[in-house]
């Protein structure tokens, strides 16, 4: 047993270093004496003698290096040196070290901020039980019915769940609200309304109390509830005795049964309840309300599950449904894909924006090395000549890059920090776990790792470049400002063309992403947004039960809002837009006989009060508007968008024309986006709210008043005097709504926008420092080409050509890149191609005449050089 | 530029063993020591015995000792260990079977 020794020696060689120090150079000494004297028993003078002992002795010096190597040290001791060498040099040059480090830092600090919410967002692990086998699974439709997001029917689900055999267990959910009225605030609750084995195929536990039991989803059980842990704290204290307690929902009485962990936020962040659902047995196949959650079985994977479920037959109950049925096929994505969606894509991209303004910062800083590199010749060529070895002198510098670089690292986490603070206060609730975002020791990890990596990277070229100079080169070149050699030059133009073409890149997928957003921004939605005032007031408990409930009470509220100051026009209505529609259905229209095999036609079902198209500014284009006159006792009415018109009544006029169980269609109006202002126009069907019913209703109110929230209260009062109980949510103007449906967008459109912004400035400022020290460095050769009687257009010229040389080779590269990588962005641009070829020409033409600008400062100063003066120089 | 040793790394621990394995010894002793015994024609850089010195301390082969030498001085003296006595033995018959061999190669043409 040998190592305990060994250790032992090495501690005491580390804890007594000086002494062990000491110790060998008496001992070195010791020898050189003994020498010494046998040279002078020999017969030399005593000077000779040391002289020759210290000759047979060699480098005592490197001996001493090399013995204190033995003891296993020596690399602490190296690194220190060299960190309290480049701490010196740093401090030595602050011009240089502020210029590096703050570039560094903003490169570092953007990536560090993008890193965090990418972490919270996408890394971190879904609040699941093996997250990897849930999935979401829909029917895939028609774009009216819903898409690739067609929900189920409650039919779908038991067939599913008797046949397949590629799921554990699937479970169904659909989004609901409850307006509760414990203490002095009516409040709108958002909820969902589950199967019982929801939670077990989430395999989520509830915190405190329990989740649902198998025989709480069926028709007539007992009203259960769970709560989310944020409404448990928020309204009820956090109180542990909530147990069994009963809430007043919407009128019913809930038992809470249990309380959900914090981190759930399934199916959605701002669900505060879940409630059980009451499935009846169905008598046919629809309606489609349903979205579905399943556990895919160990070792099936999705692809195999979609296989398997696309040869299910619908076999519930008789045919008389299923044509409608048969329209439908499978759709299953994974559930982390439900819940990140387009936010995954724009994330990553983000991340790859800041990786290059990142890569642009390392670049420039590699720039900067390489030019003080140059000015350290003559250092690095003594410590050769002094027998450093290459390997060592890479080290140094490699520390000093390092320490450049997690300065920086340091420098940038202070700017994440409130790079993030800002990102949290720009970015839209809809991304998901926003509120998980954060500096954790992920975050950190990864800011000192690429702080390393960037380091390493800007520092090796440099490096390279110095430690291969040959003696002689160093001694010829060293200290005299000569003509920049072409091995040097070569790095320099190798490093603006990378530079350059990274932020060709960035600058590209900045620009399709402005468009897209520019053009998403000016889509026409089909309505006039100024001066809307809209709010949600869900007629929900024993109040609305009966559809007569409802006819009495929208007219009273249409009039007392009517007859306020300063309104225009009011409406109520099932659906709004952008984005909010109620519901899609199926229609057919009389006296056309369904074609078999053929799916039927299918809309939106907006159900609006007489005044929706006057109060939204959507043009009549045949027929007429709803009027009084279509009250709940006169012949049913409908009305139908252009879209509708024109699909399925192409050659012919639609007025007249009825359609089954909703009457004669008595107008035509203009389109109207209710699926997302990027989605395709769909066909819309118009009910008159007296001879349909909704208990989700809008209500929204055109006013004259320049700001529409001054209306809020009053609205509200004629609410509360009508019904006090009544909880009113989602207030805000028609415009607020658009300006969300845009929140995404536009917040990545800011954030690549900006890194390109940086990129730009990098890159330019990189070109510029890259010229002009070119530009000095040969302002001998300037001057003697200029006493030579070179005209000062040819070094105009000169310079340029440079320049020009390196921005054409740049911007090649980055549109050929750029050809090559935008297509990623595809699933993120609307109504622009990946090509936009006006956006390729477009940032060619701002780089390029950027960089010439850069370039010709450079140049002005090259061809003001006096020749005496430059030659004088030397 | 190389390591200013003219031997096999391998070759100094061997003769350092070898060197100090009757009584122990102080570095220069076992530099001229060497010397002699190869009748002058080993001619060790002198102060590359150090590290190598240093090295087989650290692998506790041999351990050192701060005494007096007959004139009266502070040496830092050298002996073998436990360890190092088997290793040298190791090492020896190692030479041997390959200067042996390297003998059989040299003489056969």
């Amino acid at each position: 047993m040998q190592w305990p020794r060994q250790l032992w020696m090495r501690l005491q060689a580390f804890f007594h270093r000086d002494r062990f120090t000491q110790k060998l150079s008496d001992e070195i000494r010791f020898h050189l004496d003994e020498q010494m004297e046998e040279n002078i028993a020999a017969g030399m003078s005593p000077d000779e003698a040391r002289h020759a002992a210290e000759r047979r002795f060699g480098n005592s010096t490197l001996v001493k290096e090399e013995t204190r190597a033995t003891w296993g040290w020596t690399w602490l001791e190296e690194i220190t040196q060299d960190l309290r060498y480049g701490l010196r040099l740093l401090r030595k040059s602050p011009g240089f070290t502020a210029v590096a480090v703050l570039t560094l830092a903003l490169g570092i600090g953007a990536n560090t901020a993008i890193f965090s919410v990418v972490n919270a967002v996408l890394l971190k692990s879904l609040p699941f039980k093996d997250p990897e086998q849930l999935v979401m699974v829909w029917n895939r439709g028609a774009a009216a019915a819903g898409g690739d997001r067609t929900p189920l029917a409650v039919a779908d689900l038991l067939d599913w769940r008797a046949q397949n055999r590629s799921f554990a267990d699937i479970a169904a959910f659909q989004s609901e609200s409850f307006s509760y009225a414990g203490g002095d605030l009516p409040e709108q609750l958002q909820a969902a309304n589950v199967t019982a084995n929801f939670f077990s195929v989430l395999g989520v536990q509830a915190q405190l109390g329990r989740t649902f039991l198998p025989e709480e989803d069926r028709q007539g059980a007992h009203h259960v509830a769970l709560l989310s842990d944020g409404f448990w704290r928020r309204r009820l204290a956090g109180d542990t005795q909530v147990l069994g307690r009963t809430l007043d929902l919407g009128g019913e009485a809930y038992t809470v049964i249990g309380i959900l962990p914090a981190r759930l936020d399934f199916p959605a962040k701002e669900v505060s309840l879940w409630t059980t659902l009451q499935l009846k047995p169905p008598t046919r196949r629809g309606p489609y309300f349903l979205t579905g959650l399943a556990r895919l079985k160990k070792d099936v994977s999705l692809q195999r599950a979609r296989i398997e479920m696309s040869t299910l037959k619908t076999s519930y109950p008789s045919g008389q449904y299923i044509l409608s049925g048969q329209q439908f096929t499978f759709n299953a994505l994974p559930v982390s894909e439900f819940i990140l969606g387009d936010v995954r894509l724009a994330l990553l991209v983000l991340m790859a924006a800041a990786t290059l303004v990142l890569l642009i910062a390392a670049v420039n800083v590699a720039n900067l090395m390489l030019v003080r590199s140059a000015a350290r010749v003559k250092e690095m060529s003594l410590r050769t000549a002094l027998g450093a070895s290459r390997s060592r002198i890479i080290r140094q510098l490699l520390t000093e890059s390092t320490l450049l670089a997690l300065t920086g690292g340091a420098l940038g986490t202070l700017l994440a920090v409130a790079g993030v603070r800002v990102l949290l206060k720009i970015a839209p609730d809809t991304i998901p776990r926003l509120s998980q975002v954060g500096i954790d020791g992920r975050v950190l990890g990864w800011t000192a790792l690429v702080s390393v990596v960037t380091g390493l990277l800007f520092g090796l070229a440099p490096e390279w470049q110095t430690t291969r100079l040959s003696l002689e080169e160093a001694l010829k070149e060293g200290g005299r400002a000569t003509t920049e050699s072409t091995g040097k030059r070569r790095w320099h133009s190798l490093l603006v063309v990378t530079e350059l073409s990274l932020a060709v890149m960035l600058l590209i997928s900045a620009g399709l992403l402005t468009k897209s957003f520019w053009r998403l921004q000016r889509v026409d939605s089909g309505v006039s947004t100024e001066r809307i005032l809209t709010m949600q007031i869900p007629l929900r408990g024993p109040r609305y039960e009966k559809a007569q409930q409802l006819d009495s009470f929208y007219p009273r509220l249409l009039e007392r809002i009517q007859t306020l100051p300063s309104v225009g026009a009011v409406a109520v209505s099932n659906s709004l837009p952008p984005d909010s529609s109620e519901y899609s259905d199926n229609f057919s229209i009389e006296g056309r006989p369904a074609v078999p095999n053929q799916p039927p036609p299918i809309a939106y079902m907006v159900l609006v009060s007489a005044d929706f198209f006057r109060a939204f500014g959507i043009p009549l284009r045949g027929g007429r508007f709803f009027t009084a006159a279509d009250a709940a006792n006169s012949p049913p009415v409908a009305i139908v968008s252009e879209t509708t018109a024109r699909q399925f009544f192409p050659n012919e006029d639609p007025l007249g024309k009825r359609i089954t169980g909703k009457g004669e269609i008595v107008g035509v109006v203009g389109d109207v986006k209710y699926s997302g202002l990027a989605d395709s126009i769909q066909p819309a069907i118009y009910e008159p709210l007296t001879q349909a019913h909704t208990w989700d209703a809008f209500l929204s109110v055109r006013t004259d008043a320049a700001d529409p929230m001054s209306l809020i209260i009053a609205v509200r009062d004629e609410i509360k005097s009508l019904d006090p109980e009544l909880p009113v949510s989602q207030v805000g103007t028609l415009e607020s709504r658009f300006a969300t449906a845009l929140a995404q967008p536009r917040f990545r459109t800011t954030l690549i926008a900006s890194f390109a912004a940086l990129a730009l400035v990098l890159a330019v400022v990189g070109t510029y420092g890259v010229i002009s020290y070119s530009v000095t460095q040969r302002t001998h050769e300037i001057g003697i080409r200029v006493a030579l009687g070179a005209p000062r257009k040819s070094v105009l010229k000169l310079v340029l050509g440079q320049g020009t040389a390196l921005a054409i080779a740049g911007v090649l590269i980055g549109l050929a890149g750029s050809f090559a990588l935008t297509g990623l962005l595809r699933n993120l641009l609307f109504n622009v191609s990946a090509t936009d070829w006006p956006t390729f020409a477009g940032t060619t033409l701002l780089l390029s005449g950027t960089a010439l600008l850069a370039c010709y400062f450079p140049a002005r100063r090259a061809i003001r050089v006096d020749p005496m003066q430059a030659l004088r120089h030397e | 530029m190389g390591k200013p040793s003219d031997l096999v790394q391998g070759t100094l621990d061997l003769l350092i063993l070898k060197t100090i394995s009757l009584e122990p010894k102080h570095g220069w002793a076992i530099a001229r020591r060497i010397q002699q015994i190869s009748n002058e024609v080993l001619q060790v850089q002198q102060g590359s015995l150090y590290p190598a010195l240093h090295r087989l301390e650290q692998r506790a082969w041999i351990k050192a000792k701060w005494a007096e030498t007959e004139t009266g001085r502070q040496a830092k003296f050298y002996s073998l260990t436990a360890t190092g006595r088997a290793q040298l033995e190791k090492e020896t018959a190692n030479w041997g079977r390959l200067s042996g061999a390297i003998n059989l190669v040299v003489e056969s043409t």
